[in-house]
């Protein structure tokens, strides 16, 4: 089994990007368990996750890497033992560091999973917003992908683009960026294929 | 670190009730609560608005999520209709970055007050909990010394858990408890 972690500041497009990604993984024939976590009390995205007809584990109020890292490991840990998928997709809450949430799942790395992905999501209509009040974060989440997905093009303004373009490529340079809106099913395709590609190699 | 680097998540069950038997539109007036809620978050101080996001059912079980990042945005509603609805139960999260979990909360009740007179609905306000503030997670995967998540699916109070049934908005006095 590979594990698949999305990453991303809150809204981003993670959850639009998930559900997407499980009809991919469904028209494949692959078999996937998802992980969601909000550092809020009351989960959101898990119930919009499971209304697509998804299995979803919901770890809520508290970030899974770091404060409540135990609890991934845990619920990694049942998912597996039970279901035996063909990838673990975990929703990162959006102000984790997807370092933190493989360092806490890196001592059953090659038992409970093979291979990992790290996909972080950026939100360009926000991205200046977001250096300038939460830089740490931001930067954490940009150098800790393994693929980048800027969302949202519909809304974004050309420079708002640029920026984000710039910004990618100054934090991760030679990470692989996608462009991609959910108003355009067309532009996630790309993408979408790689990541099915990855499910599908376990 | 500073006050606007930090993000105190504050979440509330609400129930809304439509001031003529069933709600028409209930896309709508979710949207109109949120931006609502986020042009009161940004007058209030806040530095950025991370996320406000509800999830909403109708007593026939339709459903449906609502989601605002930013006012230029816009909130956006998808799921079912819920056309008719005689009530709407709204599980609300506001992640907003430069305010206090007291300023959230106080922000929250006055967006329903003010959407109450102008006659979108009435609510009661069922449970409520702010976390700690915190600034997200660094890269060292240093952070926090609190640990207080809830795994699985399993719901439990923990935190500042609060109970408003004498704060509310149409006289329904309806405490509950998600513990």
């Amino acid at each position: 089994m590979n594990l698949l972690l999305f990453s991303g500041f809150l809204g981003s497009g993670k959850t639009t990007l998930i559900r997407a990604f499980a009809q991919r993984l469904t028209d494949e024939g692959l078999t996937a368990c998802f992980i969601v976590n909000e550092v809020g009390e009351v989960g959101i995205d898990g119930r919009v996750l499971g209304d697509g007809g998804l299995d979803v584990y919901e770890i809520t109020a508290g970030c899974i890497c770091c404060e409540i890292a135990s609890s991934l490991v845990t619920t990694a840990e049942q998912i597996v033992e039970r279901y035996h998928p063909d990838l673990l997709v975990i929703e990162a809450s959006g102000i984790a560091a997807p370092e933190g949430v493989l360092k806490a799942l890196a001592h059953r790395r090659g038992e409970l999973f093979q291979d990992e992905l790290v996909v972080s999501l950026v939100d360009p209509t926000r991205l200046e917003m977001l250096l300038a009040v939460a830089l740490p974060l931001t930067e954490a989440q940009i150098r800790g992908a393994d693929e980048l997905v800027i969302t949202k093009l519909d809304e974004a303004t050309p420079d708002e683009l640029a920026v984000a373009r710039e910004t990618l490529k100054g934090l991760a340079p030679g990470t692989q960026v996608s462009e991609i809106t959910s108003e355009n099913p067309e532009s996630l395709l790309p993408l979408l294929g790689r990541l099915a590609t990855f499910g599908a190699a376990s | 670190m500073t006050g606007r680097e930090l993000i105190a998540p504050y979440s509330v069950r609400l129930r809304l009730v439509p001031p003529q038997g069933e709600f028409a539109e209930p896309h709508e007036d979710i949207c109109a609560l949120l931006e609502e809620l986020g042009r009161r978050t940004e007058s209030a101080g806040a530095s950025l608005i991370g996320h406000l996001k509800c999830y909403v059912e109708s007593p026939a079980g339709e459903n449906f999520h609502g989601s605002l990042t930013s006012l230029r945005s816009g909130a956006r509603c998808r799921g079912e209709r819920a056309q008719g609805a005689a009530s709407l139960t709204v599980d609300l999260t506001a992640l907003v970055y430069g305010l206090s979990g007291d300023e959230v909360e106080a922000v929250t009740l006055a967006t329903l007050r003010q959407m109450q007179e102008q006659g979108h609905f009435e609510w009661e306000l069922n449970h409520a909990s702010t976390l700690e503030p915190e600034a997200g997670c660094q890269p060292s995967g240093a952070g926090h010394d609190h640990d207080h998540g809830q795994e699985g699916h399993h719901h439990h109070a923990h935190a500042r858990d609060r109970e408003h049934g004498h704060d509310h908005g149409g006289g329904h006095a309806d405490h509950r408890d998600e513990a």
